[in-house]
C-alpha cells in the first residue's frame, strides 16, 4: 500500500460532454471538477467507473467533423484492418463516395457487442477522453450561484445548454445553498404567476423544455430526464432549476 | 472574529470564467457562445477562482491553450454574420499562408461556415498536430476564458 502525501488531492474533472441525441455527444471546450480524493487509487477506482459509464452510452464517432481523426492516431485503413483483425466487420465503405461511415456502423452493431469486444472497440480510440485526474495541492473549495437564464421560443421556454449569469461566490455550501433554495422559490413563484396570468391551455402548467440541459447532479451520460408529460415532453416550473450551484477551488485561500 | 478572518472572508476574488457554448447541427457542426440578451453579457460557466489576479488570468491562458489543442478551429464558424466573416478571412489567410489545400468555396456566404468544416473533414486527417496549430495563431484574441472580479460571500 502507498503512503500518500496529505498535502495532495486527486481530482477528477469531466471534458465537457453533452448530449445531443440518444447517442450522439459533442464535446465543448472546457471541463467540470466532479469530484476530489485523498489518494490516487480511490481517484482511479471513480475515474474507471465513471468513463465506463461514458463508453457504455456514447458513439465516439458521432457528434465530430472529421471521424476518426478526432479519435485515433491510427490511419484510417489502419484503423479498419484493426478492427477487422478482431473480429469486428466494420463493412461501412460507402458504395457511391468510397469513404467509411463510422458512426453508423458504431451504430448497427455496437448494441450486440459483448462486454469485452466493447472494450476492445474502445482500445485505439485514444483521443476520446470524458475524464482526467489532475494530482495537485489540496486547495480551499468556494461555491459559485449561478442562474440559469430561459429563452422562449414562442411555444415554450427552454434553458441556455450550459452555464448562466454568475451572481455570488461563498466560502461555504450551506450560505449558497440557502441563497440559492430562497432565489429557486422566489422564481418558481414568479414563473407560476405567470401562467397564472396569461391564463395558458393545457401545457401551461408544464411549459419547461430541458434540451438536455444537464441537472444538477447529474452526468451527461446519465439517461435524459424524463418528463411526466408524455404528450409535450415538457416539464413544469416546480420541476426544473432556475439557479444552480458550481463548486469551484479557491486559490489563495485556505 | 479576528481581523484577518473578517478580510479573509470578504476578499476579492479573481473568478475564471469558461464562455458557455451551444450548437447548430443545421448544416454541420458549428458551436457558438451564448448571449444573455437582457444582460447583453455573455453566459458563462465559473471554472475555478484566484485571490490574485495575475494568477487568474495565466490560468484563462492556459485552459486557452489546451482549448487550443483539441478543437477543430472550423466549429468555430456558425453563420456569416459580421464577426464571423473576419473570422472566415482570417482562416482562409491562415490557411493560405501554410500552403494548405485550398479551399472550394460555395457560392453562397451563408454556406462559408459549411465550406470550412467540409475543407476539414477532407483534409483533417492529413494535417500534422503541428499545422493544426499553426492554424490557431492568428486567433489569440479569441478567448475561451476570461477573469471576473467578484467579492467573495461569507
Amino acid at each position: 500500500m502507498s503512503i500518500e502525501n496529505p498535502q495532495l488531492q486527486y481530482v477528477v474533472e469531466r471534458f465537457n460532454w453533452r448530449r445531443r441525441d440518444k447517442k450522439t455527444f459533442h464535446r465543448f471546450p472546457g471541463f467540470t471538477r466532479v469530484a476530489s480524493f485523498d489518494t490516487k487509487e480511490d481517484a482511479e477506482q471513480f475515474y474507471r467507473a465513471e468513463e465506463a459509464k461514458a463508453r457504455a452510452v456514447v458513439n465516439p464517432f458521432s457528434g465530430t467533423l472529421a471521424p476518426p481523426t478526432e479519435q485515433t492516431d491510427l490511419p484510417e485503413a489502419v484503423l479498419y484492418d484493426w478492427y477487422l483483425e478482431r473480429g469486428f466487420e466494420p463493412r461501412i465503405k460507402d458504395q457511391k463516395t468510397g469513404k467509411y461511415d463510422w458512426a453508423t456502423w458504431w451504430n448497427q452493431n455496437s448494441q450486440s457487442w459483448t462486454p469485452e469486444q466493447m472494450l476492445q472497440a474502445w482500445e485505439p480510440l485514444h483521443r476520446i477522453q470524458f475524464y482526467r485526474i489532475i494530482e495537485g495541492p489540496k486547495r480551499a473549495v468556494g461555491y459559485a450561484l449561478v442562474q440559469i437564464n430561459w429563452g422562449y421560443n414562442d411555444e415554450w421556454y427552454y434553458p441556455e445548454e450550459e452555464g448562466g449569469t454568475i451572481t455570488k461566490v461563498f466560502r461555504t455550501l450551506e450560505k449558497a445553498e440557502q441563497e440559492r433554495d430562497l432565489q429557486n422559490r422566489t422564481s418558481m413563484a414568479e414563473w407560476q404567476e405567470i401562467a397564472a396570468d396569461f391564463g395558458y391551455e393545457e401545457a401551461g402548467a408544464n411549459q419547461f423544455e430541458l434540451n438536455f440541459r444537464l441537472l444538477p447532479g447529474t452526468t451527461p451520460f446519465d439517461p435524459p430526464i424524463q418528463s411526466a408529460n408524455e404528450e409535450f415532453g415538457t416539464f413544469s416550473a416546480a420541476e426544473v432549476p432556475f439557479w444552480e450551484i458550481i463548486e469551484i477551488e479557491l486559490e489563495g485561500l485556505k | 472574529m479576528s481581523i484577518n478572518k473578517t478580510a479573509q472572508q470578504n476578499s476579492t476574488l479573481y473568478l475564471v470564467v469558461r464562455n458557455s457554448y451551444g450548437v447548430n447541427d443545421h448544416a454541420g457542426i458549428a458551436y457558438y457562445t451564448i448571449m444573455n440578451e437582457e444582460l447583453n453579457e455573455l453566459s458563462t460557466v465559473p471554472v475555478r477562482a484566484f485571490t490574485d489576479k495575475t494568477s487568474a488570468e495565466d490560468c484563462a491562458r492556459q485552459l486557452d491553450e489546451e482549448v487550443r489543442a483539441t478543437l477543430p478551429l472550423p466549429l468555430l464558424i456558425a453563420e456569416s454574420d459580421d464577426e464571423n466573416e473576419a473570422f472566415a478571412s482570417l482562416l482562409l489567410k491562415r490557411i493560405q499562408e501554410l500552403q494548405l489545400p485550398q479551399i472550394v468555396f460555395s457560392k453562397k456566404r451563408y454556406e462559408r461556415g459549411a465550406d470550412f468544416r467540409n475543407w476539414w473533414i477532407q483534409h483533417a486527417t492529413n494535417l500534422t498536430a503541428a499545422q493544426k496549430a499553426a492554424l490557431w495563431e492568428p486567433f489569440q484574441e479569441t478567448r475561451f476564458h476570461t477573469v471576473r472580479e467578484m467579492k467573495l460571500e461569507d
